[in-house]
């Protein structure tokens, strides 16, 4: 397919540059992290090698995002929302659990996949291409097909165990409808009877280990070397890098492995222990003109399907960024789900390299081509 | 797009960037509170978190013997410790759970960690407290899982004492134990740390402040499992001062093995009680001891980490009392190997001459019921005697006739000037007994609460001392430096087990010289004539069998003492030395409960001569 010169005239390079940014702060931390402790100077592992070559596949992805007009998309979006249920069936039945998640694909030379991550874009698309026919949300009847759409792959990843991706289908869910035009105060409802729930949840749906993490966010210090340690630790990370940060390599938290899992779900604490309070300050700022750039898109998008992609699209990234950073800054119970373009793992850096680049091409047909 | 749907999208997205907005502001706000505002407490966290100050405890010194070969070691152990400031730092809870999963792990009662914790903060608050310092394999990689369930638990790699030959020597090497509280007390800034053992007894005791060494310290990064990653200073310790020991390895290893083996021969064939036994062997030329055993034993190794209350209670109701050092803290009766003193006595008085003949009828003329050994057997008695004769056949009726011409009294002085009935001055933990020399004053003093009469010193006794019986007690340490005194013309030294201290790069820090603690000048016919007839026993008397073709000239006596008068088991006993013209070696070798002297205990004593003149043809023991 042949792109038109004068699209690329109109794609967003502010915006491209944020996330390629991003992306390369995340492999910087990344990098330091998966630092053997202490031994011998910074060297290249596996694990960074995975992660280059993780972000060039994204960014090959990324580039047929941009290339391949979006309103395709809306063509497909039933056999595309079946294929994302039967990728989510296909993990729950040949699946492998890791670290309580079973929420891997094995494909043989391959490596790994996590398909929740594709799904994710998946539903974001087909959720779009139905609320861009469904024009009249105003009543309760018309909410409920949205609602099972979205619940149907929820539900699924659920059985997965993979509480944090789920929860990222609410916010998403949220967002898209507040947008298509559902009554806000249908949304507020909705909230207020999550929220009026909550002790339900907390009490019999939550597993003992959940709600620990719950509890934690209110005295961490309490819980400091069981389910708070992650939380203190982290937060010692973050705190001691002070306004400069340590340094790369230098992260005595990071180093010295006080932090857990801290190339992936902790990703944060590195980056604010080295690159200190300007490093992670910038961070924040990226992320925000990512989301703020990507509403006005959506403004300005040429049709509603494009609108509600960006949107939820942006959601996605969104949830991922407050959840993770939050848990990192000990605001959010801590959940499994990794920083956008910065933490380690590929499927989640494809994933969300695609929904970069359909941004991008939604931003970048938002006008009528002229001749 | 049109009017309505464009508006009330606009309208969405417009509450969706003030939500992001919103959110945004909340998390920059936490990080600049994080970083900036509270950055420097969590900057002293971040530091407190990855540095520690450990101590690195210096290795002891060693025990070397005579020819520069390690008896004693160290070797590299794993000791688990808790860092009572990190455990103050957990709830309640927390630190109840980490300190049972040690416990579970450790196999120490999860109350017993806590009380230990507790007793060794009294002493230092801030040191590790060590709970268990030899990890086994399994146990290390056991706690090693579990690191991250384990905060504020350390493990370090520490010398620990070795006893590469067991029980070796055990008596003289003595063996460690932790600090008891009064041990702290007076120990306290020396450079202890309360949870270090120290030498409880024998030479690890005597030369504790030597062989102790200074420990080091490290301050090292640590990372989240307390495992040093870096270290950041370090001050090395100084290994303890090595101990230069009188003993020779081959010797002592000698000994032991010959009284083992004798001591289970023996109980296989007609000896059940011979458990207990003791050989003591010295130059006698220094006072230098060359071999120091004592039956039964223990094994040192096992005091190391903490004696088990199981190996404790085995040894303490041993009924033989392995604790006891039988070389210098058992008394015998030393039976007929005490005839040398009452011939000496008997020359040095003028009571008899060097060729002056005997007669044995098989009794004693005066006191018939005073038989000589041989009469129960043949019905009479050795007929005319020298005194080489009556040396060699330890024939009793002549020496009660020589000590009842030299009377009770000069006989003890002539005994204890031999360095019989006090102790020897050997420097040794725990200390020696001194034995007993009866004469009038000690009979008066002894039975000072009982009746005049019994109070009175009765020539008939004076028979019984003659022949090393009656409440003659000596060690056989004393017995030993008395033959050596013997066999060197009359010098009675101090016998000494450490000859130098030297310093782990070589220097000697202090040494000692053989001390001579009594000269006596025996005229040349005494000595020739002890040594005649000494050396009379072995070739052709009561020692004849175990020393016959033995390559170098050996003289010495036997005994068989009887324990308590009338009793059926007999103590059996020999001491001698060797060449006999120019001694290099005096031994002396008790078998309690052995039988004969002459079957049982001189061919212990041969043992121990062969593996001293290098007749032995196994070869070195190599190590363990």
């Amino acid at each position: 397919m042949i792109i038109e010169k004068r699209l690329l005239r109109n794609l967003d390079y502010p915006l491209l540059a944020t996330v390629l940014g991003l992306l390369a702060v995340g492999l910087l931390a990344v990098y330091s992290a998966t630092q053997p402790a202490r031994l011998g100077g910074p060297g290249f592992n596996a694990l960074v090698l995975r992660q280059v070559v993780g972000a060039a596949t994204g960014l090959l992805a990324m580039a047929v995002m941009i290339v391949v007009d979006y309103r395709v998309w809306e063509k497909w979006t039933t056999p595309l929302y079946i294929f994302s249920l039967l990728l989510l069936v296909a993990v729950l039945v040949l699946g492998r659990e890791v670290n309580g998640s079973k929420s891997w694909l094995y494909l043989g030379p391959l490596g790994s996949f996590q398909p929740s991550e594709l799904v994710k874009v998946l539903v974001v698309v087909g959720l779009a291409g139905m609320l861009a026919e469904k024009r009249d949300l105003s009543t309760p009847r018309s909410l409920v097909l949205p609602v099972l759409f979205v619940a149907v792959p929820m539900m699924l990843i659920l059985l997965e165990k993979d509480l944090g991706t789920a929860l990222v289908f609410v916010g998403v869910l949220l967002a898209m409808l507040l947008v298509a035009g559902a009554p806000i105060r249908y949304l507020l409802w909705a909230i207020g009877a999550g929220v009026a729930a909550s002790p339900l949840v907390f009490f019999f749906v939550l597993q003992p280990y959940q709600r620990a993490r719950l509890l934690v966010l209110f005295n961490p210090q309490a819980y400091q070397l069981q389910a708070g340690y992650n939380v203190v630790q982290a937060m010692i990370a973050i705190g001691s890098g002070r306004l400069f940060g340590k340094g790369l390599f230098s992260g005595s938290q990071t180093q010295l492995n006080f932090v857990p899992e801290h190339h992936t779900d902790f990703i944060f604490s590195v980056i604010g222990e080295e690159f200190g309070f300007l490093g992670a300050a910038a961070v924040l700022a990226g992320y925000f003109y990512l989301i703020w750039k990507g509403i006005q898109i959506a403004g300005e998008a040429r049709d509603r399907f494009g609108a509600l992609l960006v949107v939820g699209l942006e959601s996605i990234l969104l949830v991922h960024i407050v959840v993770n950073v939050g848990m990192n800054l000990g605001v959010v119970p801590v959940t499994g789900i990794p920083l956008p373009f910065i933490s380690y793992g590929s499927s989640a850096l494809v994933s969300n390299l695609m929904a970069a680049g359909l941004i991008l091409n939604v931003g970048m047909r938002r006008q009528k081509i002229l001749f | 797009m049109e009017g309505k749907d464009a508006k009330q999208m606009a309208l969405g997205l417009k509450v969706l960037t003030g939500l992001v907005a919103a959110i945004f502001f909340l998390l920059s706000s936490r990080l600049w509170y994080l970083q900036i505002v509270r950055g420097e407490e969590y900057q002293r966290r971040s530091v407190s978190n990855s540095v520690r100050l450990l101590s690195v405890p210096a290795p002891r010194g060693l025990f070397l013997d005579r020819h520069g070969r390690p008896l004693v070691n160290n070797r590299l152990a794993y000791s688990v410790s808790v860092l009572p400031k990190e455990l103050d730092a957990m709830s309640p809870s927390q630190r109840r759970q980490v300190l049972e999963l040690l416990g579970r792990l450790l196999n120490i009662p999860g109350p017993r960690v806590e009380e230990r914790v507790a007793q060794a903060r009294q002493r230092q608050p801030y040191a590790p407290v060590v709970l268990a310092s030899d990890l086994d394999a399994r146990t290390l990689i056991q706690v090693e899982e579990r690191r991250m369930d384990l905060p504020g638990v350390l493990i370090e790699e520490i010398p620990l004492r070795n006893y590469p030959y067991g029980p070796l020597a055990a008596h003289a090497f003595g063996y460690l134990g932790q600090m008891s509280q009064s041990d702290w007390e007076r120990l306290k800034g020396r450079g202890y740390a309360p949870s270090d053992s120290i030498g409880q007894t024998g030479l690890e005791r005597d030369y504790e402040q030597y062989l102790r060494g200074r420990d080091g310290g490290q301050q090292v990064e640590v990372d989240n499992l307390s495992r040093p990653v870096k270290v950041l200073g370090k001050v090395a310790p100084v290994p303890g001062a090595n101990l230069i020991l009188t003993l020779d390895g081959r010797v002592q290893q000698a000994a032991e093995q010959a009284l083992d083996e004798q001591l289970k021969a023996l109980r296989e064939t007609g000896c059940p009680h011979a458990y207990a036994g003791a050989v003591v062997a010295l130059d006698p030329n220094t006072g230098a001891i060359l071999a120091m055993a004592s039956r039964p034993a223990y094994d040192p190794n096992k005091f190391v980490r903490g004696v088990s209350a199981a190996y404790w209670n085995a040894l303490s109701a041993n009924p033989y009392h392995p604790f006891q050092n039988r070389v210098t803290q058992g008394t015998y009766a030393p039976g007929s190997t005490f005839k040398v003193v009452t011939l000496a006595a008997a020359l040095e008085y003028g009571k008899t001459k060097p060729d002056e003949l005997f007669f044995d009828g098989g009794r004693d003329p005066v006191y018939p019921q005073k038989t000589c050994w041989i009469y129960p057997q043949t019905g009479h008695g050795h007929g005319q005697q020298n005194l080489v004769q009556a040396l060699q056949n330890s024939c009793n009726v002549v020496f009660y006739e020589l000590g009842r011409r030299v009377t009770i009294d000069p006989l003890a002085e002539v005994a204890r000037r031999l360095g019989l009935g006090q102790p020897t001055g050997l420097k040794l933990y725990p200390g020696e007994s001194a034995g007993i020399i009866p004469d009038r004053a000690w009979k008066k003093s002894y039975y000072a609460k009982s009746a005049p009469d019994q109070q009175i010193w009765y020539p008939i006794e004076t028979l019984d001392v003659s022949i090393g019986q009656g409440a003659v007690a000596v060690t056989p340490l004393q017995l030993a430096n008395m033959y050596a005194a013997i066999a060197n013309g009359g010098v009675l030294y101090t016998p000494y087990l450490v000859q130098a201290v030297q310093s782990p790069d070589g220097r000697i820090l202090e040494s000692f010289q053989p001390q001579v603690r009594r000269r006596f000048q025996w005229p040349k016919e005494v000595q020739t004539l002890l040594r005649e007839g000494l050396r009379a026993v072995v070739t052709e008397g009561t020692a004849a069998l175990p020393f016959r073709d033995f390559p170098i000239p050996v003289a010495g006596k036997t005994g068989t003492a009887e324990i308590t008068s009338g009793g059926t088991e007999v103590n059996a006993v020999f001491a001698g030395f060797a060449p006999v013209d120019h001694p290099q070696i005096a031994v002396a070798v008790v078998i309690e409960r052995g039988g004969h002297g002459g079957s049982s205990a001189a061919p212990v004593a041969k043992k121990v001569l062969e593996a001293f003149f290098g007749l032995d043809s196994q070869p070195p023991a190599s190590q363990p």
